[in-house]
């Protein structure tokens, strides 16, 4: 659990942690699409190193980042493979026997997982630099006019609040059944697999009937004190745009209006 | 004197036939602290739930504050009223102890800018300070609680119910909640109603509603309540030391009354000894 | 000897920015056919402590032998099990463990852990259902229907299913009403007059002193004290030092002292403390 670093927030403090939410899932938005549009060479390299210069500004270590690509590494590898046996477009790069290596292929590899790096900085970027909550509401704001449509914006975001707020305590009583259960003779390493079903069961049937009992007193508690979703409410947390909002904003929108440009024009 | 809550002919069942309140009547006046007894199963359980809409009644009338409890009246009863439940956990909604008060104040669309302010004032008042930015895993059952009562008197209600508020936590936690009450009972014009099976806590109100089995066994103040210690047994309560204790001496001819309040007993037996 | 820990020391999250001493030196030995008590603040070790015994945790140093077994750091005793089910824990608010459709079925849950056919396993059941002081009716019932206090006493069954010797519980009587308290301590004084050797933490210091022999005080991760009941009890200070509560008679003859009388502050029961403010007055 502890060696997750996708997803994960670090309290440092840089200028992109300062940015408003709402403006870095706007901006992260933005660069996905333009990390799609195929601009060719010069394209990966402009739109490459904006997001190395994000990574650095946010004070992250590239090795942090490919760390989170660890997992991917198997499903590359297989990439690779494929498109060097299925692409025969280009130039011949290598001969093995009758078999050819085309460059096209290598590229159009290269391509996708310099897409992937990309995305995960970003992605990496954006959680480790805001925090859940902020996240959250960033997404509520940014969601909210589709309440007019019947979307509903506020409890989607109260939902995954409460949901972060309980995970840690969850986590607490999912080692208390285990450690219970454990003291009832069962094993949760070994054991055929009827055996490991078995285990699976007690622990995970106590922890769901808790979890809705707990659902059941945290409506009441919020109920109790005046809770409404679908009147008015106010808000503790506010979020104040700055002149940093609008200009990462306006850099990330130019940049994206570059690739575009580079790949419909080329 | 007015009333905080009045309870007519009240009928609740959990499921068909299965009467968790069984017909029951009673007052509460302003300001008054009141303990509602009962052993677990007497349906005193479910009485906050009611009072606070969150339970449907079957038949009888709530009223709150002069306001009677129905749908279109849900709300406003809700804002008369603040309740600390049992689970210290399962009422702690915010992510840290700052947010979680801040959620009452969000629910009664307070100003913002104000809110640090008030949430400050009322961390004070139950000793949270300190503890404004911790997370509620990092904090006791105590503290937890502490930080529910901060949360509901930010709300400003008129009357304070604690549903069986300590009976989770260790003595340390019970010992600040009931003190914490005991402040907020003498400095602020509030109706406290307390609902428990502990006995040492339900000597220290003005009056107590006994209930069992869905039904009212007697009301009255805890003198009056605890005079037939057989019956107290039978309803699975304990009866209070200190009338245990004076019960026995009454009968050795040593003293001539009987006391529920240890202090009070203690003192009198001093002055008994020192006459010697 | 049942119970023996050397020099045990508990350390969570070694080598991390996390770690933590939990315990620290211990040495204790608990006797078999004994009703001890585990006393001390939260966060003073007592959690910790009972989870070697049953060998749910492993002392990062020292050891801990329970009958014929022996826990240490980088050994297990290879029969694990077995010790589950010579030792029982029951942790606090057990109730939460309940899985199984029917009360039956979750109280044969251990057993089947254990291997034991299914007949002997209903058996075991049913004789641990009584044990705790509810009739075969509840066999078919699912155990979420019951109140807190039964499930309590489910839970419980489930342990004592197995017949374990040792018999060691977390706070078995946290949340329950007066009635509901005494019943499920009576379990416990019981299993205790059969010869089983029963480990009680808890807070609640009337229990102590009405049901147990002796208490390991803890503090800080350490063990303070261990003694009997009485000399415990005689010296009301030291708890007071510690921020232990008083049981009730206890504090009342503490009282009662601090103002002139000189009563023996190991009194138990009501009887003797009437008939010594009797010879006082």
């Amino acid at each position: 659990m502890k060696n997750i670093t996708l997803g994960r927030y670090l309290p440092l403090d840089s200028i992109i942690h300062k940015i408003d939410p709402r403006a870095k899932i706007t901006i992260l938005l933005i660069l996905l699409i333009a990390i799609f549009f195929d601009a060719g060479f010069i394209g990966y390299t402009i739109i490459g190193a904006f997001c190395l210069c994000i990574v650095f500004l946010a004070k992250l270590k590239i090795t942090y980042v490919l760390k989170s690509l660890k997992p991917m590494l198997f499903m590359l590898t297989f990439l690779l493979i494929l498109n060097v046996l299925m692409v025969r477009q280009g130039e011949i790069l290598v001969t093995i026997g009758s078999f050819r290596i085309y460059s096209k292929a290598i590229f159009q590899t290269l391509y996708i997982v310099i897409r992937l790096f990309l995305i995960i900085c970003l992605t990496t970027v954006l959680t480790a630099s805001t925090k859940p909550l902020d996240l959250t509401l960033g997404l509520e704001r940014l969601l909210s006019p589709f309440k007019a449509i019947g979307f509903p914006a506020h409890e989607v975001a109260m939902m995954i609040s409460i949901a972060l707020r309980f995970i840690p305590t969850l986590l607490e009583e999912t080692e208390r059944i285990m450690k219970a259960q454990a003291s009832r003779g069962v094993d949760f390493k070994e054991g055929t697999l009827k055996e490991k079903i078995s285990a699976i069961i007690s622990l995970i049937v106590p922890l769901f009937i808790s979890s809705f009992q707990r659902a059941e007193d945290l409506a009441d508690a919020m109920e109790a004190r005046c809770y409404n979703p679908e009147a008015e409410r106010t808000r503790y947390k506010q979020l104040h745009w700055s002149l940093l909002d609008t200009v990462s904003l306006v850099s990330s929108v130019v940049i994206a209006a570059i690739i575009v440009t580079i790949s419909v024009v080329a | 004197m007015s009333l905080a809550i009045e309870i007519n002919d009240l009928y609740f069942e959990y499921e068909e036939n299965a009467k968790t309140i069984d017909g029951i009547s009673f007052v509460i006046e302003k300001g008054s602290y009141t303990t509602i007894l009962g052993h677990n199963g007497s349906g005193k359980s479910t009485i906050a739930k009611l009072i606070a809409g969150l339970l449907e009644k079957k038949s009888g009338n709530i009223v709150v504050d002069g306001i009677e409890l129905v749908e279109e009246t849900l709300y406003e009863v809700r804002s008369h009223i603040g309740i600390v439940f049992q689970n210290p956990d399962n009422q702690f909604i915010g992510s840290t102890v700052r947010d979680d008060i801040a959620f009452g104040l969000e629910n009664k669309c307070v100003d913002p800018n104000k809110m640090d302010e008030i949430i400050n004032h009322f961390a004070k008042e139950v000793n949270m300070s300190e503890f404004l930015d911790h997370e509620p895993t990092k904090l006791s059952g105590g503290q937890k609680q502490r930080v529910a009562i901060a949360g509901i008197l930010a709300m400003a209600p008129d009357i304070i119910i604690l549903d069986e508020a300590t009976s989770m936590l260790d003595p340390k936690g019970k010992r600040e909640i009931n003190e914490l009450v005991s402040t907020i009972k003498q400095e602020k014009d509030m109706t406290v109603i307390s609902i428990t099976h502990d006995i040492e806590e339900a000597v220290q109100s003005d009056h107590i509603i006994l209930l069992n089995q869905g039904k009212i066994e007697s009301i009255g103040n805890p003198d009056k309540i605890f005079q037939n210690t057989k019956r107290i047994k039978e309803l699975g309560l304990d009866v209070p030391f200190a009338y245990q204790v004076s019960e026995e001496l009454c009968k050795e001819k040593l003293l001539n009354k009987t006391y529920i309040n240890q202090e009070m007993l203690v003192n009198d037996l001093c002055q008994l000894y020192l006459k010697k | 000897m049942s119970i023996v820990f050397k020099e045990v020391e508990h350390v969570y999250s070694e080598n991390t920015p996390f770690q933590y001493v939990a315990l620290r030196g211990i040495d204790l030995t608990i006797e078999k056919g004994t009703m001890t008590a585990i006393i001390g603040h939260t966060g003073s070790g007592k959690s910790t402590l009972i989870q070697h015994i049953n060998a749910l945790l492993q002392p990062t140093k020292g050891s801990v032998q329970v009958e014929d077994y022996i826990i240490t750091a980088t050994n297990q005793p290879k029969h694990l099990k077995a010790l589950r089910k010579l030792a029982g824990l029951v942790f606090q608010f057990p109730e939460y463990q309940l899985f199984e459709e029917t009360i039956e079925k979750d109280i044969m849950f251990g057993p089947k852990n254990f291997k034991v056919d299914e007949e002997t396993a209903k058996r075991l059941a049913l004789k641990a259902l009584k044990d705790v002081g509810l009739d075969e009716s509840y066999l078919d019932k699912p155990p979420f229907d019951l109140s807190g206090g039964q499930k309590r006493r489910v839970a419980i069954a489930g342990i004592l299913v197995m017949e374990p010797e040792i018999i060691i519980l977390d706070e078995p009587t946290a949340g329950l009403d007066p009635q509901g308290t005494y019943e499920i301590m009576d379990v416990f004084k019981k299993l205790n007059q059969e010869g089983k050797t029963v480990i009680i933490v808890t807070h609640d210091m009337n229990h102590v002193l009405e049901y147990c022999d002796q208490a390991i005080v803890m503090n800080k991760g350490k063990i303070d004290k261990q003694c009997s009941i009485n000399e415990l009890f005689e010296k009301t200070e030291y708890l007071l030092d510690l921020s232990i509560d008083l049981p009730i008679i206890t504090n009342f003859i503490y009282q009662l002292n601090k103002k002139g009388f000189s009563i023996d502050s190991s009194i138990k029961d009501i009887d003797n403390l009437i008939k010594a403010i009797k010879e006082a007055i």
